[in-house]
Parts: structure tokens; C-alpha cells; sequence
């Protein structure tokens, strides 16, 4: 029964861009959080902001449900839909539909893989900062709507840092422009709300995104080393030096195992206990003198050896390497769960003896890649889900990962957001005042509640109650 | 329990008190910090007046996190002059020479001259301690360099005049002094020294910033560029500086406040790049400040000026907002949402944003 709607939707995106038959729902019923399934009611792929506009519209007159959708690559259930939502999804949405270089802003629909956009620009001397691990298959929609980083946000800042304007459709279908092409808000900045809300409160159609200068020289330092609690204090202390690396990442022996089985091997030596992969970039003297102190501090820090790549292809392999990591977990555990939590820096060496604490504890193995340098820990727990004892185990070991985080001054997720994995969660982060007070900015935006219901906020639907909606399904599956 | 649970937030409670005497009185309540920013003067205001001036403690600091907790009232040059003994600093400089506290400066907008090389001021802000009717204490944000958890309800606040509620503690992301400075002026046409931005813009960057500025001089307009590296080495910098005729000069131009407040306005925003130079041309009278990167201005202006200014700026693809001295004729339309969030923030509606 669809009260119309549904053949509404038809006419304004054409029939063949509405599915309803369950095999192609099936294919929408997840994330890159596996954990949880619910099928949508259905899928709507309109290919401009007035289609958006309008679906929004009927959807809404409709009292249905929706959410928004990029590549699906959110790793706490973002884009799954809860409540029987229809998914509009915004792949068709892909232009590139300018670059300015004078003004150093590209202007992008929500489609747009976020590596197609530094691609594009490359040739002009530019590039897109935030840099997720997934960035050649996420969009800059779910970007935006995620609030997403990557390793070299450590310097050049996460999404809310690179989105200056955007076009945005309002849960009751209302088109809004926030932000302008200065960056600076007239009052409120609207749009940094918007930025990381989850697809709770509008819809992103365009986005004018920053163009960031390609630095003019890079240079990649690789430590290993044979203490990590020695390799975390080098973190830490470069960044007291005064030094702001691009990126500062760090893997330890578990990890370095795993990535040494995948397509992109360094040749680490065995036995290593941790890795730092450390880029400085800039102007070329700024550069030699930011690694010459980088190299400096990791002597102090009884660094086993120090590398500098050879050839632009040998660096390319160290970050290929690395940012393969989560994938390479399939090459030594049938199935991974990777947390996301932020300590501060200074704290990365409790925090790691914390982590092995609860890996004994809970009898589960635990790799650790992440980025050191913004103190955004990502513990890969893994497990065999055939095992039921050793999948609560693992929940468990979870869960009091995240307790360590906020215990030490820091938060429940740096950059995967809170979806569905940590409504629950935000309890240990927030005051139920403090929750309400969150609570009242998605009612200000979404009085009805139809945007992307059932994420972020702890009050929305538990997992019990979702298992009654007849078309979702609640159970465990395999890692991503 | 959350970590919050157990905080006791005495001082805060002092707010709570004084909203529960203003609601009881049927009054309004204004919330200031040394009063340089407000956009209308208190006499002009019937609002009951509380300075959070004298809330100026350090409450944490970690020099290496790179950040540190303070109380709103705590004035710019105080905290970096305890950072410096770590070298480190907020990079918050006005272009009216000002010291402001921080939840003044964070509550009306302000940013300073340094936004080319270090980024907006509002980007620091990791965590606040805010106080509103609706809510009673609440903190926004996290104590970490990265955090995305709930809504960023931070930005509700920054910007916002205490409309919302009142920011009472502050988590900023500090900066490392960096070792190698030099900064250099220069005294020529709007014409050609913004063609020397761009110069020393293609030769190395960022600059820690680059100002062109229109300084008083009766009689002719005078513009002056001043350009400060920030950096670990300083060669190629010092040679793309004085290749042309350069003057070494320390310390960035002051704008001088105008001599009749009453009748000036201040204005703070930012305009595309490719509009820096039309801006120069529009600003017609008043002494202002534009940073040749980032495009943000600061500045003086008529206040029979001011809305045809501010219109031109937004319908140039710029943000404007008047920091000082006068409200717009027509302030733009508030969104529907605004309206829900002040109902629910201050149901009663007793905060008069400063």
C-alpha cells in the first residue's frame, strides 16, 4: 500500500530509477557496518537537485521516512535504512560542475568520488585534503554528511574545514543554500552544523568545496621500531617539537603481519612492534628542515631504522600499504570489527596498554592502524562470527575500548561517526542534558523526524525494537 | 556515567541563578565579556548586564596535545603570554589592535589577521562549556584534536552573540611558535600591491599572513602590505620578499578606532579571492584591513554606509557581519529552525545577544 506516492516518485525520476523488487533492495540493506541489515522500503536515484527536491516533497507530505546515500562506505551504519526509509541514492548525481581556480573552489554534486576531485584538479597544480581510507570509492555527499578525515587531516583539516557552500534540500523538501563561497558565515554557521549531522537534517545536492595548493615538495620518513610504547612517544613528541606532519600514521605488530600478506609489501623486517609513516610537506627548505627534526626526534626515541624512499614509487608503495590495512585483516582473520576512537595524543601510550590489556582479557586478538598524530585510535578486533562466544567477546572488547577513550579525555569516534553502531554510546560521551540539547537542533531541523531516523541520538530505536519491523533484518555477518 | 556526571559547575550555577531572577522579573539579560564587540552600546540596551570579564582561569593545558581550557573571560594576550613559555600561541590578532576575551571574540565572530596562515579562529574550537536557559550547563564538542560524535553543536554558539546560551569554559587548539619569523611592509597603489600578494604568494606559501591595509592619511587614501613568514627556514622567503623595495617591519599595521564611534559601524567577513581588489575599490570611506589569502576583512565604515556595503559583499559571494555600532535595517530573514532553537535554548526567551 502506497497511497500514491510511489508512482509520485515514478514520475518524477522515471520508472526505472524507483526500485522496489526485494532482490535490488537486498543489495541496500547494509554499509560497510556489518553488523546490522534492514531493508529499505525503496530506492530512489534522482539525477538533480529539483528531482531531489521533489521526492523529498512527496516523501515528507507522505509522513515516509528517508536518507540519503553515496557509496555506502560508512563504516557505523549511516546509510542503513531504519524504519522501512526509502534510500534516495545520489550516484547518478556525479558531475564535477566547475573548477575555479581563481577563487581555488571546484563545485561538485554528491555523487563525485572523492579521488575523482583531486584527479581532476591534479593537472592544476591543486588537490582535495581530507582523505579517507575508502576515497576511491566514497563520495564527497557522504563525505559532507559524515564529516569525513583521513590520514592527512591531521594538517589540512577534516571535510567541515574544505566545504564552503552547499545546496541542500530540508526534510520538508525546502531548498536552502548555506554557507558562500568566502567561508565565512553571516551568523550562525548553518553549514558547520550541517557538516557531520549524519544525513539527519538535509540532503546535500552541491557542494563548492576547497582547492588546496599542491605543496611544492613532500618528503616521507618510515621508523620502525622495535618498542611501540617507544614509537607513541615519538609521536607525541614530535608534535610538541613543533612540527605538524601531513600525516603521522602507526601500525603495530598485528597490522604490520597482516598488510605483509597483502599486494603492497615493504619488506618490514620480522619481529618489528610498530611502524610510523611520517609525511611533512610544504616548501622545500621548510620540508628538509621538518625532516631533519622528525629524524632527530626519533633517535631519541631508540628507533630500530630509519627509511627514505628511494623513488616516488617506493613511497607510493608505503602509503598503499598502509591504507590497505583494514582489507589486508581478511588475509589473517575470517572476519575484523574496527573500532574509532580519539585519546589525546599524549596519552597513546596508556591507551595502547590499555587496548592489550583488554585484548587479554577477552582472549581476541586486536591490530592497531591509526592515526597517531590526531590521537584517532582504530583497534581491528579480530574474530571468527561462526564463533557466537567469541562475537560477544568481541562487542565487549569493543565497548570498553571506547570506555578507555573517554576516560582519558577523548571521544567515542574521530571520523567513522555514530550511526547505528553508538547511539548507544553517546551516553558515555554526553549527559542526558547534554543529549537533549542535541536532540532539540534534529527537531529544529526535522520537527517530523523523517530524516535519516534511528541514528546518532540514543533515544532512537534500539536494536530489540528494529527487529520488529517486518522488513529488517538484525544479525551478524561477515567484516567488510 | 557519563564523564560530565560528576563536574559540579559552580560558577555556572551563578548564570542559572541569575536566569531564574531574570525570568521571574519578566527581563532580559545581556552577556558580555569586555564589551569591545557589541553591536549595540548598553545604553542603547534594557537588558539586565553580566560581564564574565573576571572568569579568566586557566583551567587545563597540555602543551603537547597543543591544547589548552580556559574560561571565557581570559583575554587573548594573557593566554599567550602563558603559552609562549612553551612556544605556542593562539594565532588572534585583530586588526583594530584590541585584546578580547575569548568567549567575547568566539561569541561575536571574530577573527583576526592571521586566518591566511592559520586558518579561521572557529576552527580551533574543539570543546565549550555553554550555559542556556533550556538546558542548564552543557558541554559541546570534546577535549581532542578530532572528534565527531553527536552534533556539532559548537558551532551553534560561535557566532551567535549568546542568543543561545552562554559560553562559559573554552578548548582551543593551540599552534607552535615556529622559529623562523621575518615580516616585511610595503607603501604603494591598491593596484600594485595586491599584484605583490600575489607575487610573494607564487614564490612561497602560506604566509603566515599578507594585509593590505587603507590607513588614515588625510586628504589621499594610503595603502600599505605588510607580509610575516612563519616558518622552520626563511632563505627563499627573505629573496621572494626583497626583491622589490621592502621596508622590514615587526609588527602588523594597527587600524586606529574611528574618532565618532556613534556614527561608524564595524564590519568582519570575507570575500572570494577574485574579489579582494573590487572590495578595496567599493569600501568607500573608513580605514579596513583585507588578508590577501583567505580574503577576510576587517574594517570601518559610515553607518550610512553599511548596508549597501554588506550587500554588495553577499552579493559578491562574500559573509559579512556587523561586529559593532549598528544593527542592519533589514537583518536577513532567520530560518524556520532558528525559531525552533531559540525556543528550545531560551524558552523564555531573557537572552539578548551583545
Amino acid at each position: 500500500m502506497t497511497d500514491g506516492w510511489i508512482d509520485q516518485i515514478r514520475e518524477v525520476v522515471g520508472a526505472d530509477y524507483v526500485l522496489t523488487d526485494p532482490m535490488d533492495l537486498l543489495a541496500y540493506s547494509e554499509d560497510a557496518y556489518t553488523l546490522y541489515r534492514a531493508n529499505p522500503r525503496a530506492v530512489v536515484l534522482p539525477t538533480s537537485t529539483d528531482q531531489v527536491r521533489r521526492v523529498v516533497s512527496i516523501l515528507s507530505t507522505h509522513n515516509i521516512p528517508f536518507l540519503p546515500r553515496g557509496a555506502g562506505t560508512s563504516l557505523s551504519g549511516g546509510a542503513t535504512p531504519l524504519e522501512n526509509s526509502v534510500i534516495i541514492h545520489l550516484s547518478r548525481m556525479n558531475r564535477i560542475v566547475e573548477i575555479d581556480v581563481n577563487n581555488q573552489i571546484a563545485v561538485v554534486e554528491p555523487g563525485v568520488i572523492n579521488q575523482a576531485i583531486t584527479k581532476a584538479v591534479s593537472p592544476l597544480g591543486y588537490f582535495y585534503a581530507p582523505d579517507p581510507s575508502s576515497q576511491q570509492s566514497c563520495t564527497i555527499g557522504g563525505n559532507f554528511a559524515e564529516n569525513s578525515g583521513g590520514p592527512h587531516c591531521l594538517k589540512y583539516g577534516v571535510t567541515l574545514n574544505h566545504v564552503v557552500m552547499a545546496e541542500v534540500i530540508l526534510a520538508n523538501g525546502e531548498k536552502t543554500i548555506l554557507g558562500n563561497l568566502a567561508g565565512e558565515p553571516d551568523d550562525v554557521d548553518w553549514l558547520g552544523v550541517m557538516i557531520g549531522s549524519e544525513g539527519t537534517f538535509g540532503i546535500a545536492t552541491k557542494l563548492w568545496i576547497k582547492l588546496t595548493p599542491r605543496p611544492r615538495s613532500t618528503e616521507t620518513v618510515l621508523a620502525l621500531f622495535d618498542d611501540i610504547t617507544e614509537a607513541s612517544q615519538a609521536v607525541s613528541d614530535i608534535v610538541a617539537q613543533g612540527i605538524i606532519p601531513a600525516a603521522l600514521e602507526m601500525m603495530d605488530t598485528l597490522a604490520i603481519k597482516a598488510v605483509e600478506l597483502g599486494p603492497y609489501r615493504v619488506g618490514y623486517p620480522k619481529n618489528l612492534a610498530a611502524v610510523l609513516l611520517i609525511e611533512v610537506d610544504g616548501e622545500a627548505q621548510e620540508v628538509s628542515a621538518m625532516a631533519q627534526r622528525v629524524q632527530k626526534v626519533l633517535q631519541n626515541h631508540q628507533v630500530r631504522e630509519v627509511r627514505l624512499p628511494s623513488c616516488d614509487e617506493e613511497k607510493a608503495r608505503w602509503w598503499a600499504n598502509r591504507k590497505t590495512a583494514f582489507g589486508a585483516m581478511g588475509l589473517i582473520s575470517p572476519q575484523y570489527y574496527v573500532q574509532d576512537g580519539v585519546i589525546p595524543r599524549s596519552r597513546l601510550p596508556e591507551a595502547l596498554a590499555k587496548i592489550r590489556d583488554i585484548a587479554e582479557t577477552y582472549d581476541v586478538a586486536i591490530a592497531n592502524v591509526f592515526h597517531a598524530g590526531d590521537g584517532n585510535l582504530h583497534p581491528l578486533l579480530l574474530y571468527d562470527g561462526h564463533d557466537s562466544d567469541m562475537v560477544k567477546r568481541v562487542v565487549q572488547a569493543g565497548s570498553d575500548i571506547l570506555s578507555v577513550c573517554v576516560n582519558l579525555g577523548g571521544s567515542i569516534t574521530g571520523e567513522h561517526g555514530v550511526g547505528i553502531e553508538k547511539r548507544d554510546d553517546m551516553l558515555r560521551q554526553f549527559t542526558a542534558q547534554e543529549i537533549a540539547a542535541q536532540e532539540a537542533l534534529k527537531q529544529a531541523f526535522d520537527p517530523a523526524g523523517l530524516l535519516n531516523p534511528g541514528k546518532l541520538l540514543p533515544s532512537a530505536p534500539t536494536c530489540h525494537e528494529l527487529s520488529a519491523t517486518p522488513s529488517a533484518t538484525v544479525e551478524p555477518k561477515r567484516g567488510a | 556515567m557519563s564523564a560530565a556526571a560528576s563536574i559540579s559547575w559552580k560558577k555556572e550555577q551563578t548564570l542559572l541563578d541569575l536566569f531564574r531572577q531574570t525570568e521571574q522579573q519578566g527581563g532580559k539579560l545581556r552577556i558580555e565579556g569586555l564589551g569591545h564587540r557589541l553591536l549595540i552600546p548598553n545604553s542603547e540596551s534594557g537588558a539586565e548586564k553580566y560581564s564574565l570579564a573576571s572568569w579568566d582561569s586557566l583551567l587545563s593545558y597540555h602543551p603537547a596535545d597543543l591544547v589548552v581550557s580556559v574560561e571565557a573571560g581570559m583575554r587573548v594576550k594573557t593566554l599567550n603570554a602563558i603559552l609562549r613559555e612553551h612556544d605556542q600561541w593562539i594565532p588572534l590578532t585583530v586588526a583594530d589592535g584590541q585584546d578580547d576575551t575569548l568567549g567575547g571574540a568566539l561569541s561575536a565572530g571574530v577573527d583576526g589577521i592571521w586566518r591566511g596562515g592559520y586558518g579561521p579562529l572557529r576552527d580551533r574550537v574543539l570543546g565549550l562549556v555553554v550555559v542556556s536557559p533550556g538546558f542548564g550547563v552543557i558541554r559541546a564538542g570534546a577535549g581532542v584534536v578530532k572528534n565527531v560524535a553527536g552534533y556539532n553543536l559548537p558551532r551553534l554558539f560561535l557566532g551567535s552573540r549568546g542568543n543561545l546560551g552562554v559560553i562559559t569554559q573554552i578548548t582551543l587548539k593551540v599552534s607552535p611558535i615556529l622559529p623562523e619569523q621575518r615580516s616585511w611592509m610595503w607603501t604603494d597603489s591598491p593596484a600594485n600591491l595586491t599584484a605583490k600578494a600575489r607575487q610573494l604568494i607564487s614564490q612561497a606559501r602560506p604566509w603566515a599572513a599578507i594585509m593590505l591595509v587603507r590607513e588614515p592619511n588625510p586628504g589621499e587614501e594610503r595603502y600599505k602590505l605588510w607580509a610575516a613568514w612563519h616558518g622552520m627556514a626563511m632563505d627563499h622567503v627573505v629573496s621572494a620578499a626583497t626583491k622589490e623595495e621592502a621596508q622590514e617591519e615587526k609588527n602588523p599595521p594597527v587600524l586606529p578606532q574611528p574618532q565618532d564611534p556613534s556614527s561608524w559601524a564595524t564590519l568582519k567577513g570575507a570575500v572570494p579571492l577574485t574579489r579582494i581588489e573590487d572590495l578595496v575599490a567599493t569600501w568607500k570611506d573608513g580605514e579596513f584591513a583585507v588578508e590577501c589569502q583567505s580574503g577576510d576583512f576587517f574594517g570601518f565604515v559610515p553607518r550610512s554606509s553599511v548596508k549597501s556595503l554588506v550587500e554588495w559583499i553577499r552579493f559578491n559571494g562574500g559573509g559579512v557581519r556587523v561586529l559593532q555600532g549598528s544593527r542592519l535595517d533589514q537583518p536577513p530573514k532567520l530560518p524556520d529552525y532558528w525559531a525552533r532553537l531559540k525556543t528550545a535554548y531560551d524558552p523564555m526567551g531573557i537572552l539578548e545577544g551583545g
